[in-house]
């Protein structure tokens, strides 16, 4: 029924809906997620390591090189090491959209547009949007446009925030946002423009020290992630390189980097806009539930 | 040494010699850096409730402890008795170590001490504690239409608490002893 929606919802407004693969060769490269991984066996024995994917997005990346402009995706998705309910599965529903030539504000525009064609009553609210740096000034006091980790530091220790000797300047924020804005966002809010060590794949705001990312909150659960896409192939190798040398540093699968999507991503118009939705918990806000499991007929806590 | 991706409900952890017990935890992943994994913890000598996070790649210290299944026997103002209905073992619990507690304490309760190298450090109670009404106005008419109205009942152990109005002197009632609050009634 949903899912229905969403889809008369994009087609609409012009994007052709693509499907992508599930088990692929390069999963995902984020230091914090776990893929589930695999052997994928030729008859003749051949055999090739793989793993199922965490996000459609390499395989949607590579769709928008060749010309493609406004795509959606509709996907199981996969992630090991995971918390049985709550708000986490392991095996989850996840929408993905592109769009090339708009940037994040358009996406958060189109964003808010969806959730109010699902859920009428809210159609006449406005949803908040705000600056992680703004969100910091007022409920922290320190200003991120040059906050250096002692001073990130200073501010875990002064409101009594457990820290340890070797986090970094991405760990120290997070403690803070963790314990000092996220119990804070009520309502409908969009937290947006994080600083460049949180960047992830997006690209760089004019004066270099945010990443044009965003995450929607509503009553305090994060649905989505979207980004105006980094599509500068160097950039994207090197925060690769990164992202492999930290996964080897913490002892897990390194995973090849997808050659086809660096190839591809030069030809990506920019802006190009790109949001990650979790369908399982749009159907916990819509319909009032506060658990993931009360919304999945067959949750991983019935499986295993 | 343990990891943080270890902690379950009621994992006692050592934190610069204070014991804490998980009551709540849930892994967290931002969009980039480290997985945190986000805890309540209380510490077992203040009741004190706390939020705290740990990053995934952290070392912590966990305590081996057990909890033992005892009776509560009395009190005389200072200390809280227990006893193991096997072995007739009874340890004496201060009231300043399970002060959140002692609301909820009656006579016969089973509870589980918390027992670390042979000494009791705290108590848990079981989430939901049955009592019977001792007294409750009886409802006025016309109360019942909205179905929300609570109002005040004292209970067995002396506790007073807010229930709904169709509970009638004498009920048995479920209290739920991490809220105060009222969750069924027994037949």
């Amino acid at each position: 029924m949903m899912n229905d929606s969403i889809r008369s919802f994009f087609s609409l407004r012009g994007y052709l809906e693509v499907e992508t693969p599930i088990v692929v060769r390069s999963p995902g490269m984020e230091p914090n997620l776990s893929p589930f991984e695999t052997i994928v066996r030729e008859p003749n024995g051949t055999e090739h390591r793989g793993a199922l994917i965490t996000s459609p997005e390499y395989s949607m990346k590579k769709l928008l090189g060749p010309g493609l402009e406004k795509i959606f995706t509709i996907t199981k998705v996969f992630r090991n090491d995971e918390t049985f309910g709550g708000n986490h599965n392991p095996e989850f529903s996840m929408l993905e959209w592109y769009q090339q030539g708009a940037d994040y504000q358009k996406c958060m525009e189109e964003t808010e547009e969806l959730i109010k064609v699902l859920k009428s009553e809210i159609r006449n609210t406005k949803f908040e949007k705000k600056r992680v740096r703004d969100l910091f000034l007022e409920h922290i006091g320190i200003d991120l446009d040059n906050a250096d980790q002692t001073e990130l530091l200073n501010a875990c220790n002064s409101h009594g925030i457990h820290t340890t000797g070797n986090d970094t300047k991405s760990d120290l924020f997070y403690r803070l946002f963790l314990t000092k804005i996220e119990p804070n966002l009520s309502g409908n809010i969009f937290v947006y423009d994080y600083p460049k060590y949180q960047a992830s794949l997006s690209r760089l705001t004019s004066d270099g020290k945010y990443g044009e990312r965003f995450e929607l909150y509503m009553n305090g659960l994060e649905l989505c992630n979207g980004f105006t896409e980094l599509t500068d192939a160097t950039e994207q190798r090197k925060r690769f390189e990164e992202e492999a040398e930290e996964r080897k540093q913490s002892g897990k699968t390194v995973h090849p980097i997808d050659e086809e999507l660096l190839s591809l991503l030069p030809s990506v118009r920019t802006p190009t806009f790109g949001n990650a939705l979790g369908i399982d918990r749009l159907h916990m806000i819509l319909t009032g539930k506060t658990k993931i499991e009360d919304v999945i007929l067959f949750p991983a806590s019935s499986l295993f | 040494m343990s990891s943080p991706n270890d902690i379950k409900k009621g994992t006692v952890v050592n934190i610069n010699n204070e014991l804490w017990l998980v009551t709540y935890f849930q892994r967290v992943s931002p969009g980039k850096g480290s997985s945190f994994v986000r805890t309540k913890m209380k510490n077992i000598k203040t009741g004190k409730v706390q939020e705290t996070n740990f990053k995934s790649a952290e070392s912590l210290t966990f305590e081996d402890v057990q909890y033992k299944k005892m009776q509560y026997l009395f009190n005389d103002g200072i200390l809280y008795t227990f006893m193991d209905n096997m072995t007739y073992e009874q340890v004496s619990i201060a009231k300043a170590d399970m002060e959140d507690s002692i609301p909820y304490l009656k006579e016969g309760l089973e509870a589980n001490v918390v027992m670390h190298e042979g000494l009791a450090l705290s108590v848990t109670l079981p989430q939901k504690v049955e009592y019977s009404v001792v007294y409750t106005e009886p409802a006025v008419k016309g109360d019942t239409a909205s179905g929300n109205v609570l109002k005040e009942a004292e209970l067995d152990n002396g506790l007073k608490v807010r229930v709904p109005s169709f509970i009638t002197q004498g009920d048995h009632i479920l209290i739920n002893t991490d809220t105060g609050e009222y969750t069924e009634r027994v037949n």
